[in-house]
């Protein structure tokens, strides 16, 4: 830009340079005209001086020839002429025109010489000094006027001589001849020329150098003249440079594209912006062009935006409007229209609630228009009314438009007719929530209407009753009549049932022959009871099914009541069905209420269950030993493993207080199982101590019996190899074991393979025989505690623990003593015979980790 | 609902005013009250059997809600080792029960129905109500 100032500035400079050049050339020119004029002046005035020169030499001459004239002749008319010639020259008579012939023509001519009143009345003196002759050329002049002045009073004297000699006297006219021919005359005549010869040389000499003088200067202003058209030259091609550079192209180039552009065509014709000076003419008209060419292919794509966006409005299948800030419609679309009824004129400048279908509260339209300012957008469904005043819904999106200065504009409001939609979508729904059949909700429906009746009763305290109807004889009715006759029947059922109950309560199918009756505003058991035993009145009514088709069924009916069966809408439904089946169990076409406290019972029992499964998995669980000892020797021969439940809140638990819990149960088995496994692992414990201690452990019947009883032990036994099986002793309950004692038998004997030993506890109670004794292998009785703990009082008891010593010793097998709660008890088995003892007087059972210690610790008394 | 067996019935008296605890002693008691209206139609062991069991699994149930309140509240440690022995009482009493009836023992309804119905009542309106007191005056009596 500064560069192209600069040029712009010089270029200036040079067109005044150039003007000044041609104003110095045109003064010059005029100067050099004038000085041509000079010469021409100066030539014109040699030539007048000549002439005038001449005149006067001729007028000299002139008169000499006019006097001689006269002289022969004596005519007066040469001396008119004569006298004339002289008037004429002292300017005493006009001059004739072109005075510069010999007078003798104009004689000759026979013509009057000068007509009077013509010509100029002049001296030719006078003439000479106007004519700019020079003083000295002036007195030269005079000087032969003297002379020729003398040289006429001489002729005058010959003419006199001529006048007055009338009688033509001959000597005198030959003195008067003689005057003007003789040689006198001559040098006279030739006295005036010598002056007038020295005027002509000196006027030639003058009028020749004006002559020069001009010619000189002349030529100084033609090459003054021709150096400034060079320098105006050169200037024009300096000024054409810079004015090429200024245009970055010839004229013609500028002027092409020009037109071009003239055209609308922003393509450039000539030139690129790559090769031509980006600061010049033609490099800014091609980045104007550019421009230009962006700015027009911008405007395209506007105008093509503004094309596609016009067809959008005016295609677009979904009503569009555009709103001022006060709601005043300011266009709309033709969808629009057809969608609203109203034509282009009713709907632009009237309010947009002209749609309002006062079916929405105010607060409903104020949030919207909260959201759109808020959001600056909202979109919803919402009922319009058309011209015609019908109502319709229509999914409406309303968007604010703003400028750039984020001032609001209009609102976009773009609206779809989704009457048909919501049609289609209330068939949907109904098809979605209605059995196809009977027109009854179904259970996704009867789900919802239960939900939403729950929440009204825990707020309005009243009571529901769910009641699950099945039909009793149903089937018969669809084998007997057919399906057709089936679904009829069905359909008279749920018109009947619909008889039975009030408005609010609801009537489901959930399939098959199955209802579900919702009676909502419980006041009573009794209240419900009555609507129920009208419905198994109905159902028991005989159906005519057209023709002769008579079904005669019943109904089944289970109920429960909320809030007094306090729980969730799918449990409610599921205690129905329970006490449905009741009913029918019951022998059918009845009610049965649903068993609200079983159910919790239930529910406790399998809460301690996994409760105690918990025990199980969280290492709760812990055995107890009790020491058995050889009365004797004092010696520790064993120890009873007792399972204790150490509970993280309420402490130790005993066997007795959750066992009989899981007694018909798999955890039952599981933890026998752990028994098993962590007596094994006690033994290897100690063992690595150097104590040596066999345990029995006391498993169910049922555990016995479990299928996988014989592979569990065998596995555990294998888990502990260093364990010798004979130190692990399973004692069984005599009660238990003598009930199916051929199958109890059995496998003991095949547990016995593995090596271990039986035992069978609380001997005693169970009404041994020795028949059935016979029959069980085992190799330990375990005489129960109260007969041994009243032994020593109770003769019968002490004739029991005998006995049992008696028939331990007559089977080959050990008999030990429970409940051995003094040394004095202790004494008495010894003495029976009963070697092994386990009681309070030894030692209660203990944790695991305190066997060590006791056993270094216990010794046997002596007395 | 008239009943040879005289036993602890429902009421409004029992309760102690923690829902969850309430609720436990309502089932409780409604065990009994019905096992003894079930009796009176007809005597069958296995409902004695089934009440000893249920009862035995509520006890479970039932002693652990109210010990963990006990403790987690930091009961006064006199009278939470009362409660708990009462617990213990009935505990070993309900096994002893259990025992006998599975050794196929005779034992009799009429004492049984009353002795739980006496402990229930005694426990629930003393020591209970005790506890829901103390459970009511701390913070966070209902966790």
């Amino acid at each position: 830009m500064n560069k192209f100032d600069v040029n712009r500035l010089s270029f200036t400079t040079y067109l005044v340079l150039c003007a000044v050049l041609l104003l110095s050339m045109s003064a010059t020119f005029v100067c050099y005209v004038w000085s041509e004029k000079q010469i021409d002046a100066a030539n014109l005035q040699r030539y007048s001086t000549r002439l005038l020169i001449d005149e006067l030499r001729q007028s000299s001459d002139d008169l000499t020839r006019m006097v001689r004239s006269y002289v022969v002749t004596a005519d007066p008319d040469y001396l008119k002429y004569f006298q004339d010639i002289l008037a004429i020259r002292d300017g005493k008579k006009v001059r004739p025109r072109d005075y510069d012939a010999i007078y003798w023509d104009f004689i000759t001519g026979g013509q009057q010489p000068t007509p009077p009143g013509e010509g100029v009345l002049i001296a030719l003196l006078d003439m000479m000094q106007q004519t700019g002759f020079t003083e000295q050329e002036i007195s030269k002049l005079k000087e032969a006027k003297k002379l020729s002045d003398a040289l006429t009073s001489t002729e005058f004297k010959a003419m006199r001589l001529i006048a007055t000699n009338q009688n033509k006297d001959l000597a005198t006219a030959e003195e008067a001849r003689m005057l003007v021919f003789d040689d006198n005359y001559h040098r006279q005549k030739a006295a005036i020329m010598r002056p007038i010869n020295d005027v002509i040389q000196m006027t030639n000499a003058r009028t020749q150098q004006a002559v020069e003088s001009a010619e000189l200067r002349a030529l100084h202003f033609r090459y003054m003249l021709v150096g400034l058209g060079l320098l105006l030259l050169i200037i024009l091609a300096y000024t054409d440079r810079l004015f090429r550079r200024i245009l970055g192209g010839s004229l013609q180039q500028i002027y092409q594209q020009i037109i071009h552009l003239g055209t609308g065509n922003y393509v450039p014709v000539i030139g690129n912006a790559d090769n031509t000076p980006q600061k010049s003419v033609m490099g800014y008209l091609l980045e104007t062009l550019r421009l230009l060419q962006n700015l027009e292919e911008a405007r395209q794509r506007n105008e093509q935006s503004l094309r596609l966006a016009a067809k959008v409005f005016s295609d677009a299948q979904e009503g569009i409007f555009f709103a001022d800030h006060e709601g005043i419609i300011i266009d709309a679309n033709q969808a629009f229209l057809d969608m609203t009824g109203f034509s282009q004129e009713e709907v632009v400048g009237r309010q947009s609630t002209i749609f309002d279908s006062d079916l929405h509260d105010p607060a409903f339209i104020a949030n919207m228009w909260d959201a759109i300012k808020r959001d600056s957008y909202w979109r919803g469904e919402i009922w319009s009314r058309k011209k015609n005043g019908e109502i319709f819904p229509e999914l409406l999106s309303m968007t604010p438009v703003y400028d750039n200065d984020e001032n609001l504009l209009c609102y976009l409001g773009m609206l779809t007719d989704i009457t048909e939609l919501k049609q289609h979508q209330q068939q949907m729904e109904h098809i979605a929530f209605h059995d196809p059949l009977t027109h009854l909700p179904n259970r996704q429906l009867l789900s919802d209407r239960l939900q939403r009746g729950l929440a009204r009763a825990e707020r309005t305290r009243e009571s529901i009753a769910v009641a699950c109807l099945d039909l009793d004889g149903f089937k018969e009715v669809n084998d007997n009549f057919g399906h057709g006759i089936g679904d009829a029947l069905l359909i008279e059922v749920a018109n009947r049932l619909l008889r039975c109950i009030r408005t609010g309560d609801t009537v489901a199918r959930m399939g098959g022959d199955e209802f579900v009756i919702l009676l909502c505003e419980i006041t009573s058991q009794q209240h419900c009871e009555t609507t129920l035993q009208r419905i198994l009145i109905e159902m028991a009514t005989p159906f005519s099914l057209g023709g002769d088709n008579i079904a005669t069924i019943s109904g089944s009916i289970g109920y429960t009541l909320f809030p007094e069966d306090n729980t969730d809408a799918d449990t409610l439904l599921r205690h129905a069905d329970q006490a449905m089946y009741a009913a029918k169990q019951a022998g059918k076409n009845r009610f049965r209420l649903f068993d609200v406290m079983g159910e919790k019972r239930c529910y406790a029992n399998t809460a301690v269950i996994s409760r105690i499964e918990t025990a199980l998995k969280n290492q709760e669980l812990q055995l107890y030993i009790q020491p058995k000892i050889d009365l004797r020797n004092g010696k520790v021969v064993g120890g009873e493993a007792l399972i204790r439940w150490a509970h993280p809140v309420r402490g130790i638990i005993p066997p007795d207080e959750f066992l009989p819990l899981v007694e018909h149960h798999p955890l039952g088995i599981a933890i026998g199982e752990w028994v098993i496994g962590e007596a094994l692992r006690l033994m290897r414990l100690w063992s690595t101590q150097g104590i040596i201690l066999p345990l029995s452990v006391n498993i169910s019947i049922d555990h016995l019996k479990h299928d996988n009883f014989y592979a569990r032990l065998a596995a555990l036994l294998q888990e502990f190899p260093d364990i010798p099986p004979q130190h692990l002793e399973i004692e069984l309950m005599e009660s238990a074991a003598l009930e199916d004692i051929h199958k109890t038998n059995a496998l003991i004997h095949h547990c016995k393979g593995l090596g271990l030993r039986f035992a069978l506890d609380d001997f005693g109670n169970g009404c041994s025989s020795l028949t059935y004794l016979k029959h069980l292998s085992v190799d330990t009785l375990k005489i129960d505690r109260p007969f041994v703990h009243d032994m020593l009082e109770n003769e019968d008891n002490q004739a029991i623990v005998r006995g049992a010593i008696s028939l331990a010793q007559a089977f080959c097998s050990q008999s030990v003593a429970k409940g051995v709660e003094s040394w004095q008890h202790a004494a008495l088995l010894s003495k029976l015979g009963c070697d092994i003892a386990q009681g309070h007087a030894i030692a209660a059972p203990m944790p695991a980790e305190a066997i060590p210690d006791w056993i270094k610790s216990f010794t046997m008394p002596t007395d | 609902m008239l009943s040879k067996y005289q036993t602890l019935v429902w009421a409004d008296e029992l309760l102690i005013g923690v829902p969850e605890i309430d609720e436990q002693h309502h089932l409780l008691v409604n065990m009994l009250s019905e096992t003894a209206q079930s009796l009176s139609v007809e005597f069958r062991p296995t409902q004695l059997a089934d009440l000893v069991h249920d009862l035995m699994s509520y006890a479970l149930y039932h002693f652990e809600t109210e010990e963990a309140l006990m403790m987690k509240n930091h009961y006064d440690p006199e009278l939470q080792a009362k409660h708990i022995q009462e617990h213990r009482m009935f505990a070993g009493k309900i096994a002893d029960a259990q025992k006998a009836i599975s050794k196929g023992k005779n034992i009799s309804p009429y004492e049984l129905l009353r002795f739980l119905g006496d402990w229930l009542q005694n426990h629930i309106q003393q020591t209970d109500k005790q506890l829901g007191e103390f459970l009511a005056a701390t913070s966070q009596p209902n966790p």
